[in-house]
């Protein structure tokens, strides 16, 4: 037994040093051994994003068995917080999860991101292969700086079946949202689920009102830093997001909720309609949610009258890929993060989870609600992010705190409005 | 031993380790933050020394100022509440009431439990729509009472102290517990033959007697409240619209949030100064009382 071991180790290790030459002879001058490190949120492993991330990053190992990926990994506020110490402290992770506009902003002036344009230019990055205008969240001072990975539009989900019981439509005019809203808080149910604890999803209903009534170029012009918040446009969506709380739009206790429990209000059928961006519609809408085959999705009501676009959205394309302009392995790092933004692109989007930001050329059916969101992105009339992704972390904080202060009821839309021309 | 003892070469390398340890973890942070704090920074980059704007501008800053004003209400309301029914607790449980043990521990959990898991369980209990507090007040006919608890800027501040006094009394309750059992037999058993008893002798003979944990348990309490944390933003983060944000939220959040790297740092300096500033007061305090 001894021996038989013995001498099946030695040939064993004769054939690896055989495999290791011959291997070594074709490979030694196309790849040496690297390492990329990769700080990125996926961690939810029942979540579709994560699913697309890992699929790609699969393939990635296989198609490149010379670089070795070491990934960090935390939840997205934990992420942030992590990812600022860390950049801060001057350790910069080869590649990194960020996110557009604000946030980035702070990193390429400070020099730690590596500027895309030169890649682009040797075909390294393939824009023609991407969305139209899909990474204009990622231009500073006119140069590329990061990769898009997912895009989404914000959409206005309804519980059909409560809709049916009251015999009432879905709203296409804000002052249909008004009456309807009206019949759900008669009968005891939240007409649209708030999380507002959370600060960032109060931002959605003002952001979309922001495009009914200043239209999508003169908001983001605005957003982009020119011009004063004290304008026509900022102060009637203001007013316009008072009435929805007086009004009883939202629930009175939106303020002391988190999204999370936002969801669950609406997912269990105390609240009527929900507004977020389409990240769980998938699972909103797949079989074993309590909604599976009752939800109707729309863009937010219209505003009979207003100058700005009334089919625009809020959405576009704003968690990003960047690689670092410090690290050792530029070439590769950019490499990486064009391979990852495509395939997550395509896997990602099959899974459900994403709107894709590269052109698809798989060939899988698309689920109805897929479709439905197809549908509402090709109609639109343009897209704008959320206010506190383009404003800088300061504007945004002032802009997103008095928004929650309109939700408490504790501030008018004149408060948001002299809060906001303080700035400028 | 002695000999040791009064070596003065032995007494330098037996406190290296922990000066050490002290001067690298607390020492150089402290100065570093100071050193921040001079800065106007994003945190990123070259910072542009600013001089001591960023105090000026910190004692300018309204939401600042509610901040500090909230830790210091927060320690007021701490002192007399949490001690005294700390003290009250660990008398009882001292004169000698059946399952003694068995309290004392149920009194303790609360200190066992991560912030985090207590600041759930009290937003679970505060929730407007299915939160015990609430249904309680419905089951009584106290429908006028209910109310949104850390959604309302009225009572968001005091609904968010509640946890924070309770999770910590059992801690304080085991400090005056322990240091009443350790009182001589002989004093009380004197007292005791001299006719005190029960109320008397906790006034006259057991609380003179543990006047030094009170004074100890004291300043925990305050510089406890003055860097209070955790329970703040688990439970409201601050809000609603910064009415409850306490110098250690602001801290985070200008910092992490806001990218405000000299301005936060300015924070932190302003909270160390001002828990030395306190302790020192409060040492003070208990010195004239005891003269």
């Amino acid at each position: 037994m001894n021996r038989n071991f013995k001498k099946a180790a030695a040939a064993l290790a004769s054939l690896s040093m055989l495999a290791a030459m011959t291997g070594s002879a074709v490979s030694a001058e196309e790849a040496e051994q690297i390492t990329l490190n990769v700080s990125h949120i996926f961690v939810d492993q029942a979540d579709g994003q994560c699913k697309g991330w890992y699929r790609a990053l699969d393939e990635y190992k296989e198609t490149h068995p010379n670089v070795t990926i070491v990934e960090d990994t935390a939840d997205n506020d934990a992420y942030k917080t992590k990812l600022k110490t860390q950049l801060a402290a001057g350790s910069v992770p080869d590649v990194f999860y960020a996110w557009g506009g604000g946030f980035t902003a702070p990193f390429v002036e400070a020099g730690i991101v590596e500027n895309l344009d030169s890649y682009v230019e040797d075909g390294t990055i393939n824009m023609d292969a991407m969305m139209p205008d899909i990474c204009n969240n990622f231009y500073y001072n006119g140069s590329l700086y990061g990769l898009p990975l997912d895009s989404f539009i914000g959409v206005l989900m309804c519980n059909q079946e409560l809709f049916d019981k009251y015999e009432l439509e879905v709203p296409k005019t804000m002052d249909d949202l008004y009456e309807v809203s009206k019949v759900f808080n008669e009968n005891g149910i939240t007409p649209v689920a708030m999380g507002e604890k959370d600060k960032w999803p109060g931002l959605f209903p003002f952001g979309v009102l922001a495009l009914r009534y200043g239209g999508v170029e003169t908001t983001t012009t605005l957003l982009n830093g020119e011009g004063s918040f004290n304008q026509e446009f900022v102060a009637q969506t203001a007013q316009e997001l008072q009435k929805m709380v007086d009004e009883g739009v939202f629930s009175g206790d939106s303020v002391a909720l988190t999204n999370d429990e936002a969801i669950e209000e609406f997912k269990q059928g105390r609240a009527a309609m929900w507004y977020s961006g389409n990240w769980q519609v998938g699972e909103l809408s797949s079989e074993g949610s309590p909604l599976a085959g009752k939800l109707t999705i729309v863009n937010w009501p219209a505003v009979t009258d207003a100058a700005g676009d009334q089919n625009a959205f809020v959405g576009g394309a704003s968690a990003t890929l960047v690689a670092s302009a410090t690290s050792e392995h530029k070439q590769e790092a950019v490499e990486f993060i064009t391979f990852m933004s495509q395939h997550f692109s395509d896997y990602a989007y099959e899974e459900g989870a994403i709107l894709p930001t590269w052109k698809y050329e798989g060939d899988m059916e698309l689920k109805p609600f897929q479709e439905t969101l197809l549908g509402l992105m090709e109609s639109a009339d343009g897209f704008c992010l959320a206010w506190d992704t383009l404003l800088d972390p300061e504007t945004a904080d002032v802009h997103s705190t008095s928004l929650q202060g309109i939700y408490a009821q504790q501030m008018t839309a004149d408060d948001y409005i002299e809060a906001m021309a303080a700035i400028r | 031993m002695n000999k040791i003892l009064g070596n003065k070469t032995a007494i330098a390398i037996f406190t290296v380790p922990a000066l050490v340890l002290f001067g690298g973890t607390i020492l150089y942070s402290i100065i570093m933050s100071f050193r921040y704090s001079l800065l106007d920074w994003n945190g990123f980059g070259e910072g542009v020394f600013v001089g001591f704007a960023n105090y000026v501008k910190l004692f300018q800053d309204k939401v600042f100022l509610r901040a500090a004003g909230n830790s210091l209400l927060l320690g007021a309301i701490t002192l007399v509440t949490q001690l005294p029914l700390a003290l009250l607790l660990a008398l009882i449980l001292t004169s000698g009431i059946k399952g003694e043990g068995f309290y004392r521990t149920v009194f303790f959990i609360p200190m066992t439990l991560s912030s985090v898991v207590i600041g759930q369980l009290w937003l679970k209990i505060y929730n407007p729509n299915y939160g015990i507090l609430n249904t309680l007040l419905g089951a009584l006919g106290l429908e006028s009472l209910q109310r949104n608890w850390l959604g309302d800027v009225d009572t968001a501040l005091l609904s968010a102290f509640v946890p924070i006094i309770w999770q910590n009394v059992g801690y304080h309750m085991l400090l005056f517990y322990t240091s009443i059992k350790s009182i001589s037999r002989d004093v009380i058993e004197a007292a005791k033959l001299d006719g005190a008893t029960g109320f008397t002798s906790a006034i006259y003979i057991t609380i003179p007697l543990v006047k030094p944990m009170i004074r100890t348990c004291a300043i925990f309490v305050i510089i406890g409240s003055l860097k209070a944390f955790d329970m703040i933003y688990v439970l409201t983060n601050g809000g609603p619209v910064h009415m409850t944000e306490v110098p250690s939220s602001l801290m985070f959040s200008n910092i992490f949030n806001l990218n405000k790297y000299g301005y936060g740092s300015s924070i932190s300096i302003f909270i160390v100064v001002e828990c030395i500033i306190m302790a020192l007061v409060l040492q003070k305090m208990f010195h004239v009382k005891d003269e």
